[in-house]
């Protein structure tokens, strides 16, 4: 095994919680020698299918949003994907294995947590609080902003005050004025998105040109993905990048880090002396790498539980009228938080969020037809495509310790144990679905809906994988404290979704950023 | 057990086209080579042939099939499909995804017949006014 000269912190993962805390890591304290180690790769001319005439069957092979359809379609040579075991998870698991991590296939829909997302226990009963608050994080929660690039509009009143966005909302479609128009018409809350997705030239990138298909990478650079964002900007601070680098384990002595050893692109093992290791891989590659690792093993351990992904329904209005078809950024064009908080007569606690979004290419749409083929499947494809209005139902996701990640007694090709996923919906989230569903009717029927129809659960929706390494004071219900620092062993701290709490019923990109931009100046700090 | 005839009749039982409402009318997928690009596909694909094979043989021969009738035909597929639902899913992904990607299908579903970029879609700039509603209800964050 070859001995990799020591530095000061190995930061394992480059997405949001990883670039983030080595951006503002080394501009804090820029004498810390700070190497990030990806185990995927560069993105390489912005190789991405928005320009190819396969660009729809791109999304069902190689730049499928899950890793094992990726896997099953033969790899994508950037993203360095391992199997992820999901057969007793309705929701299968989606991401980006790359230098960027998921930011390079995310939507971009960047809504912050609100205040009272940080204390659903004390507020509900239900969940755990946050060691901190939304107050605490919001000073991040504008940094973070401000690095990503954030289109959107200030004064939403489902909002404490934020900052002016850099710019102005996306267009919002026909189909979102429509829905827009149901809203008003309700007397509910709607506003256009806050999203990392340029409508105007930011950071050095590009506006958006309403291509579509953000999941599959932006070939342009419009939507902001760590890549183009964070990275550059720790680079040139001083931060090293290896691609290519899979950490097999974080090495522990006498209850202290020393460093990882990783294999890199060649198969050649390295051990890498660090004084401090940061882990950002996901709510799944964190715990794996963690199990790997030799940690969490007391079956008391909260390790790998309390995994949340934020359960989703559609319903889809059908019109007459022409509408946007599949232009426009696909995540979302606005959003109603009117059934955000707790209303117990509702006959759930918590709340979610309706999301407009757009529809999808005609393949992605007649695909999910059933049936898909044959002469109805093509007379139901012309009613909805560029004649829908597509609603999501976002839910709030409670924490419970059933949900979670787990290793198995095998190894994969990639030298980490094989993991699994175990995740059932939870009553809860059930009878909010379904209460869920009856405004989603009305608001289609105020648009002026023909037919509805409904998709509730569909499986690739799993983005959001939070939860598994959560965040608390007391060591006996949390894996790491308030700064994201482990309780079992010094000197390793974790900077992504794994640590959330809970997790409330919005996008966590912004909430991942902002805390690893407040765990990396704490850190600083106590360096310093 | 292949033969073009059949391979044409295959792929339009998937997706026929005609006039599927909307005003739309959509070609048939032999016309577009569907059947072309699936018979290329079940060289490399085992799963795929011993598909097709199977289902040319519960139909009594390939001519037998190319024969009966579109209901019939549709009829038989359902049964395969109930029997082999993965790789008749298979079939199915690989007929529309040659399918949807043709300039002529695009085109008659009224969409651009050419790939997202580098030409972008216009929309129009958001219109605030629509806000004013939302604005005059004033704060509803949960304050705590």
């Amino acid at each position: 095994m070859a001995k990799q000269r020591p530095v000061d912190i190995v930061i394992v993962g480059t997405g949001m919680g990883g670039a983030a805390f080595a951006w503002q890591l080394s501009r804090l304290a820029p004498n810390l020698k700070i190497l990030c180690l990806e185990r995927g790769k560069w993105l390489k001319d912005r190789d991405m299918p928005a320009a190819s005439a396969g660009w729809q069957s791109a999304a069902f092979g190689q730049w499928a949003t899950s890793p094992n359809a990726r896997l099953a379609a033969g790899g994508n040579p950037w993203s360095a994907d391992y199997a992820i075991d999901d057969s007793e998870s309705p929701l299968k698991p989606l991401m980006w294995n790359g230098v960027g991590g998921s930011s390079v296939n995310w939507a971009a829909h960047f809504p912050r947590l609100k205040p009272s997302d940080f204390l659903t226990r004390r507020l509900d009963g239900a969940g755990v609080d946050w060691p901190y608050s939304y107050n605490d994080l919001e000073p991040f929660y504008d940094l973070n902003d401000a690095m990503t690039g954030v289109c959107g509009l200030a004064g939403d009143p489902a909002y404490p005050p934020k900052p002016q966005r850099a710019m102005p909302p996306l267009p919002i479609g026909r189909a979102g004025e429509l829905a827009a128009q149901a809203f008003n018409a309700l007397g509910w809350h709607w506003w256009p998105v806050d999203a990392a997705i340029n409508t105007g030239p930011y950071g050095g990138r590009q506006a958006c040109n309403n291509c579509g298909p953000c999941l599959q990478g932006c070939m342009r650079g419009a939507k902001s993905s760590c890549d183009l964002t964070y990275l550059p900007a720790a680079m040139a601070n001083g931060v090293e990048v290896r691609s290519g680098c899979i950490v097999l384990r974080v090495t522990i002595k006498n209850e202290r880090v020393t460093g990882v050893t990783y294999a890199d692109e060649d198969g050649s093992v390295h051990e890498q002396p660090a004084s401090h290791v940061v882990v950002a891989a996901n709510g799944i590659g964190t715990p794996r790498l963690l199990f790997a690792s030799g940690l969490g093993r007391d079956p008391n351990s909260v390790l790998g539980r309390h995994l949340m992904m934020h359960p989703v329904a559609y319903a889809r209005g059908l019109f007459d009228d022409d509408l946007d078809g599949p232009a426009g950024p696909v995540g979302a064009a606005l959003y109603s938080h009117e059934f955000y908080e707790t209303d117990l007569s509702r006959g759930f606690v918590r709340g979610f969020q309706i999301q407009v979004t757009r529809e999808n290419s005609p393949l992605a749409q007649a695909l999910r037809l059933s049936p898909a083929w044959g002469p109805l499947a093509q007379r139901d494809l012309a009613e909805e495509f560029r004649h829908s209005i597509v609603l999501m139902i976002v839910t709030e996701d409670l924490p419970d310790a059933e949900n979670r990640v787990t290793v198995l007694d095998r190894m994969e090709p990639d030298g980490l144990p094989a993991v699994k996923m175990r995740y059932a919906l939870s009553e809860n989230t059930k009878a909010m679905i379904d209460w869920g569903y009856e405004r989603t009717s009305e608001v289609l029927r105020a648009a002026g809906a023909r037919r509805e129809i409904r998709a509730p659960l569909p499986p690739m929706t799993g983005w959001h994988l939070l939860g598994t390494a959560r965040m608390g004071d007391d060591p006996r219900s949390s894996f790491v404290d308030a700064c994201g620092r482990c309780h079992e062993v010094s000197g390793l701290q974790i900077a992504d979704g794994s640590i959330m709490p809970t997790v409330g019923a919005v996008n966590p990109g912004s909430t991942i950023g902002a805390m690893a931009l407040k765990m990396a100046s704490e850190l600083a700090e106590e360096l310093a | 057990m292949t033969g073009e005839a059949f391979m044409a009749a295959l792929v339009d039982s998937i997706a026929p086209g005609g006039r599927v409402g909307h005003g739309l009318a959509l070609p048939a997928a032999s016309l577009v080579g569907c059947d072309r690009n699936l018979a290329k596909a079940l060289a490399d694909n085992r799963a795929l042939q011993v598909l097709v094979d199977s289902i040319a043989r519960q139909a009594g021969g390939t001519s037998a099939f190319t024969r009966s009738s579109a209901q019939e035909r549709h009829a038989l597929l359902e049964a395969v499909q109930s029997e082999s639902p993965q790789a008749f899913t298979g079939l199915v992904a690989l007929t529309l995804a040659h399918y949807y990607a043709q300039p002529q299908v695009l085109s008659a579903l009224h969409w651009p017949a050419r790939p997202p970029q580098p030409g972008g879609h216009e929309l129009p700039a958001f219109d605030d006014s629509l806000l004013k509603p939302v604005l005059e209800r004033g704060a509803i964050w949960r304050r705590c």
